[in-house]
């Protein structure tokens, strides 16, 4: 579903992410760990194309990426949940949601997606006539979600979801992802920390300083003594 | 309460009104894009020639002669597309660099309507004449009373588009956050396009309504642009919330001080009630937080 080969990018001349190569199939769900500042938010915003590749190749169902921008791209059928959530501060929750159903056919069927979507998060119901800029941290990333869903998309990149939350927030925010793993969506996880995301994982790639330095399935990593004590904190 | 009194409340909401439909598009297009766009002044100029023609030389009613200034000055909007923002989007210090190239094209268009229409003052009858006395001897012209319809209709016309129709929301999310919009599908080039287009359309209305207030000239969207440009900075660049509170405040502000103090002191009174404004609150009642754009 979505491969990439050779992939260099970076920040004007500062290189980040060094000859990557990645594949990912449909329904999986793969998680990129790696240590902050090392290219895995860097690797989700090229993918989306808010960052132009240097080189290399990124394949969607055989579609070049490479040649479209970021509005495009999410046609592909897409859907970003960045880092910070990036939500629209002075739009209400509905009004947010609403806009993750922007394309033309997630915008016709927006009435019952919502419905679904508010069936999952129930909290954004509650909320729904306030401003996103009045949300909670944890309220926000719910947002986040909500709004992913919304697309219709059939690829989720979901950048660091626990980024700056508390503990409990965490694990309620990995309950949430769990709904979106039990629809069966092929899901891209970026994550600094390997605890609540590796059991969701089908296969992980290690991301440090911009190479893959490893890939495998999660059991085979969790035996990894150094993989523990970097990722797991044990 | 005084009839006089009771008189230029009615005037200043007349007044706010106006300025709300004017101060709107500068808002909407500095929301989007972070361009002030000082040739909105030139665009309501056009607007107020073409209702002006339409009516006179068509004979046709002058409701019509606005929707066609609307479209006809969205499509001249349009034009500062490929004219402005295509060649400067990449450049550096856009926000400097748009102004200087804004105030350049309303010199082109004034000078164009110069050409067009010549330099005489064109006087434009009322849309409709009479008028009618309410609470003691208090006059409203039937004029008025369209015009503020006219206004306050574009008005809730315009919020039900930004709030409920999928473009005007994304209208709203460029303003917001422009990566964010991305993320959603939002080809924000056509945004951009939308906005200028309706922008323009705005303030084209505005120059057709006032058009009987003032005479038409080249240069007669000089005033109307200072005003909105005072309620929108007042208001906070790129809210359109404040941008329409700002308007009517403005506006009966401007009444009352003419009443109280004299015609003469409004626009001074107004300039300094918005310096303080802006020590007291640096982005204006509403204003966005400062963004770089692009």
């Amino acid at each position: 579903m979505l491969e990439i080969t050779h992939l260099n990018t970076g920040y004007g001349d500062t290189p980040v992410l060094h000859n990557l190569d990645f594949v990912m199939n449909r329904g999986e769900i793969v998680l990129v760990l790696g240590p902050n500042g090392h290219g895995k938010t860097t690797l989700l915003r090229t993918i989306s194309g808010l960052i132009r590749a240097w080189s290399g190749q990124i394949l969607f169902r055989g579609r070049n990426l490479m040649e479209l921008s970021p509005d495009q791209i999410v046609q592909q059928g897409i859907a970003h949940i960045p880092q910070g959530d990036l939500l629209f501060p002075d739009l209400t929750v509905m009004e947010n949601l609403m806009m993750g159903a922007y394309l033309p056919e997630a915008w016709q069927g927006r009435h019952a997606r919502l419905q679904e979507v508010l069936k999952m998060f129930p909290l954004l119901k509650e909320r729904s006539s306030q401003m996103a800029r009045t949300l909670s941290g944890g309220e926000r990333r719910m947002l986040a979600l909500g709004r992913g869903l919304m697309t219709q998309a059939s690829l989720y990149l979901i950048d660091e979801p626990s980024l700056g939350l508390a503990p409990m927030l965490v694990k309620s925010v990995y309950e949430d992802i769990q709904k979106l793993v039990k629809q069966g969506l092929s899901i891209l996880l970026v994550e600094e920390n390997a605890t609540h995301a590796l059991p969701l994982a089908d296969r992980v790639y290690l991301l440090e300083g911009g190479h893959f330095v490893r890939e495998g399935v999660p059991n085979d990593l969790i035996d990894d003594e150094a993989f523990q004590s970097a990722y797991l904190g044990i | 309460m005084s009839a006089s009194l009771v008189q230029s409340i009615i005037s200043g909401l007349l007044l706010g009104s106006i300025y709300a439909l004017m101060a709107l598009g500068l808002t909407l297009i500095y929301g989007a894009l972070r361009m002030l766009n000082l040739s909105h002044g030139a665009l309501f100029m056009f607007g107020g020639y073409v209702a002006w023609m339409v009516t006179l030389y068509l004979g046709l009613p002058i409701l019509i002669g606005l929707m066609v200034a609307f479209i006809v000055v969205s499509v001249i909007g349009l034009s500062l597309h490929p004219l402005i923002i295509k060649p400067l989007l990449r450049s550096p210090a856009w926000e400097m660099t748009t102004i200087i190239a804004t105030l350049g094209i309303s010199i082109v268009f004034e000078n164009l309507a110069l050409l067009t229409f010549g330099p005489r003052r064109k006087t434009v009858p009322p849309i409709l004449s009479g008028q009618m006395t309410i609470y003691g001897g208090v006059v409203v012209t039937y004029h008025e009373i369209v015009v503020a319809v006219v206004a306050v209709a574009s008005l809730v016309i315009m919020g039900a588009f930004l709030r409920r129709s999928r473009h005007g929301l994304a209208v709203l999310a460029v303003a917001q956050n422009q990566d964010a919009a991305y993320l959603m599908g939002v080809s924000v080039y056509r945004i951009f396009a939308l906005v200028l287009a309706v922008s323009s359309g705005l303030a084209a209305l505005g120059g057709g309504l006032l058009a009987s207030f003032y005479f038409l000239s080249p240069t007669v969207g000089g005033t109307p642009q200072l005003k909105a440009l005072l309620v929108t900075i007042f208001g906070g660049l790129g809210s359109v919330k404040g941008t329409v509170y700002a308007a009517y405040i403005v506006g009966l502000m401007e009444a009352l001080v003419s009443l109280y103090v004299g015609g003469k002191w409004a626009l001074p009174f107004l300039f300094v009630f918005m310096i303080l404004v802006l020590i007291v609150r640096p982005s204006g009642l509403f204003g966005l937080s400062e963004e770089v754009r692009l």
